[in-house]
């Protein structure tokens, strides 16, 4: 049984019906209409390990969900072949499968015995599970009473505790507090060691960064991509900040111009060097308010802002903001920028205004499965006894 | 592993190549095998069924005799008014021989009601874990089962009272059994998988099983063989079946086994097309669900 967790998918299709008819008798009577397709998946093919760690990424409705349905073999795909060996275990929607009217221990054995287990073998593992969900007492009530995050936690750890061959997990990152996302990330990461194959999608970058060591990127149902998570990831925030690009539509008051990112001497931005950002902003009439600069990895949450209250006088304004020990690790990153009158009026809205990149070392890796908030660079210098034999170390 | 980018095809806007087109077959021996393995599956989904729906009910179990006891009266009601009067009950009170007709025909009824509406009951589940889900409608009947051995203990609460016991012939009620799961089954399995497509089924199946009840019970199959009964029998089996159980149960006769014979050929040739089309449509359910 050494292939167990192993997920191979080969020219997989999915098409769905456009609804765009009513299933009405009497629409169906008059003339029949063709109805139309659309691809949810397209031609997508991969091999995955057992024990590999996948991070499934692409915009909304680019087909991830859809392609962890199929994987789950829950849907079927329009042609191809998935082959999945082992137990399955998926959380893909976060209450799916919690059958209200039951108390929690119940629905623990009832989502056991659908994973293909034995009442012995749930048996063995029900503390644990009760334990990682915190539930303690309330296991025995019906889960109908229970809260969100009562029931999600609950989710959670049935699916992760039952020893799945592969587990698939769509977007649960997303709910729960902080603490209880790290647990599950731990959990993860255990799951992971014991030899599970992880399939994960989440929008959550940082998490998946932290999880995965390998990407697939869906684009439109089409997989583009297919490499190390740091790389996938990498091609996906370029693609992310264009589509911002192309997609700002200027409702703004004053008007941007000129954006420069540089070192004062002319070089490219250097970690740990000063750094200069010149913005041009021209305006039809006198304007004061806070004019904010952020700078992020693509998307609109910046990893650092600086702001300071400006007065723009008539015709073009050029403001220079100088930050003397710039913290960014090498890489591509985005400038974001928002105008904000003191009546709270936006008179530029929050967005993208220009890219850089960023010379000097790569970011330390953080252990597998600890999200970094943000990806600072910090100088350190270490100190310790490097004369005992390596093995001892 | 190296980096490797997909490059896009050009046939995209096309489609698949044909010969890529996913076929769904599953053999029947494939089928039976994985449900095999899913038994415990389908006992604790039968099991939830139960807990869940007896949770927050006062009576309770008590159920599963009311319903089969209150039609017992409007059909001994019924029978005196002469609805079905020409029923020849052999000096049996008519109130045994309706109630031990509702149990079957309760069976099959709620088996229907309860696995058809099954897989949409059951969504959830369906969308999240890869299971045969003929279990669903499987545990169903299961449930249905539970209900018509509780409604046999009132019958024998009603031998006591009347003094008219089980007779001799009763054994003879096993292969009728078979008969009745085998049709039972057929039916479920067909509504379970056509309900999910054509959500009017759920307004239909009420209706459809208030009349079968009439028809089945209150139309007793003639003395007299002819062509048009055996075509009846071939076409409701429930029917040859209630005959037979009051037949061996209270009457003392063997059951007609022609129309017997001719209820377990259709209802066979019925569970085969009920499987194969429960497979065809199972193939997209995922998708409408």
């Amino acid at each position: 049984m050494s292939s167990n967790g192993s997920i191979s998918a080969q020219h997989v299709w999915k098409r769905f019906k456009a609804d765009d008819t009513r299933p009405l008798l009497r629409d169906r009577l008059r003339l029949p209409k063709r109805r139309g397709h659309t691809w949810a998946l397209r031609d997508v093919g991969f091999d995955i390990a057992p024990g590999e760690s996948v991070g499934l990424i692409g915009r909304n409705g680019s087909g991830k969900s859809t392609l962890l349905k199929v994987l789950t073999q829950v849907m079927y795909p329009y042609a191809g072949r998935v082959d999945v060996h082992g137990r399955v275990g998926a959380l893909i929607e976060v209450r799916a499968g919690i059958h209200p009217d039951l108390s929690g221990r119940e629905n623990v054995y009832l989502y056991g015995s659908l994973l293909g287990l034995k009442r012995r073998e749930i048996a063995a593992k029900f503390d644990d599970i009760v334990e990682f969900a915190e539930l303690s007492t309330a296991i025995d009530r019906q889960v109908k009473y229970y809260s969100t995050g009562m029931q999600m936690r609950l989710g959670f750890a049935v699916a992760a505790f039952l020893e799945p061959d592969v587990l698939l997990v769509d977007e649960v990152l997303a709910v729960g507090d902080a603490a209880f996302q790290q647990r599950c990330l731990d959990r993860m990461r255990k799951v992971l060691q014991s030899g599970t194959t992880l399939v994960l999608v989440s929008h959550d970058l940082a998490a998946l960064e932290a999880m995965c060591t390998r990407g697939l990127w869906l684009d439109k149902g089409v997989l583009k991509a297919d490499a190390p998570m740091r790389e996938v990831m990498k091609s996906y925030r370029g693609a992310i900040e264009q589509y911002v690009d192309a997609g700002y539509i200027p409702g703004a008051e004053l008007r941007l111009g000129e954006v420069n990112v540089g070192r004062p001497d002319g070089g490219l931005p250097t970690t740990g060097q000063p750094v200069e950002i010149g913005v041009v902003v021209k305006a039809d009439e006198f304007a004061q308010g806070r004019m904010y600069i952020g700078v992020s990895e693509g998307a609109a949450t910046p990893i650092f802002v600086v702001s300071k209250f400006v007065r723009l006088q008539e015709g073009e304004n050029r403001i220079n903001v100088r930050v003397d020990d710039l913290p960014l690790a090498r890489g591509r990153y985005s400038l974001w920028t928002s105008m904000v009158a003191q009546s709270g009026r936006d008179l530029i809205p929050w967005h993208h205004a220009a890219s850089f990149e960023v010379i000097g070392p790569e970011l330390d890796e953080a252990p597998r499965a600890v999200v970094r908030l943000s990806p600072v660079h910090v100088q350190s210098e270490w100190e310790f006894d490097d004369t005992l034999p390596t093995e001892s170390r | 592993m190296g980096v490797q980018y997909v490059v896009a095809v050009s046939d995209i806007d096309v489609g698949p190549a044909p010969e890529l087109r996913y076929r769904h077959k599953v053999s029947l021996m494939t089928a039976a095998r994985g449900l095999w393995h899913s038994r415990e599956l389908v006992l604790t989904l039968a099991e939830r069924d139960v807990r869940a729906r007896y949770k927050q009910m006062f009576l309770g179990f008590a159920w599963a005799f009311v319903q089969p006891l209150s039609m017992t009266l409007v059909l001994t009601i019924a029978n005196r008014k002469g609805v079905g009067a020409d029923l020849d009950t052999h000096g049996v009170p008519a109130s045994l021989v309706n109630y031990l007709g509702l149990i079957v025909w309760g069976f099959f009824a709620s088996s229907v009601l309860g696995g058809g509406l099954s897989l949409l009951a059951n969504t959830s589940l369906l969308n999240k874990v890869r299971c045969p889900r003929e279990a669903f409608p499987i545990a169903s009947m299961a449930v249905a089962t539970m209900d018509a051995a509780i409604a046999s203990i009132a019958l024998f609460v009603m031998f006591a009272v009347t003094g008219h016991g089980p007779r001799g012939t009763s054994f003879y009620i096993v292969p009728l059994l078979v008969v009745l799961i085998v049709f039972t089954l057929a039916v479920t399995l067909a509504i379970a998988a056509l309900v999910v497509y054509i959500r009017d089924l759920r307004s239909v199946l009420p209706l459809a099983l208030q009349l079968g009840l009439l028809v089945s019970l209150l139309l007793p199959l003639g003395k007299t063989q002819n062509a048009s009964m055996l075509f009846w029998c071939a076409l409701d089996p429930i029917a040859p079946v209630i005959d037979g159980v009051r037949r061996a149960v209270l009457f003392g006769q063997a059951p007609r086994w022609n129309l017997v014979g001719i209820a377990a050929l259709s209802s066979s040739i019925m569970l085969v097309l009920a499987w194969n089309l429960f497979t065809k449509l199972e193939k997209g359910m995922a998708d409408v669900l």
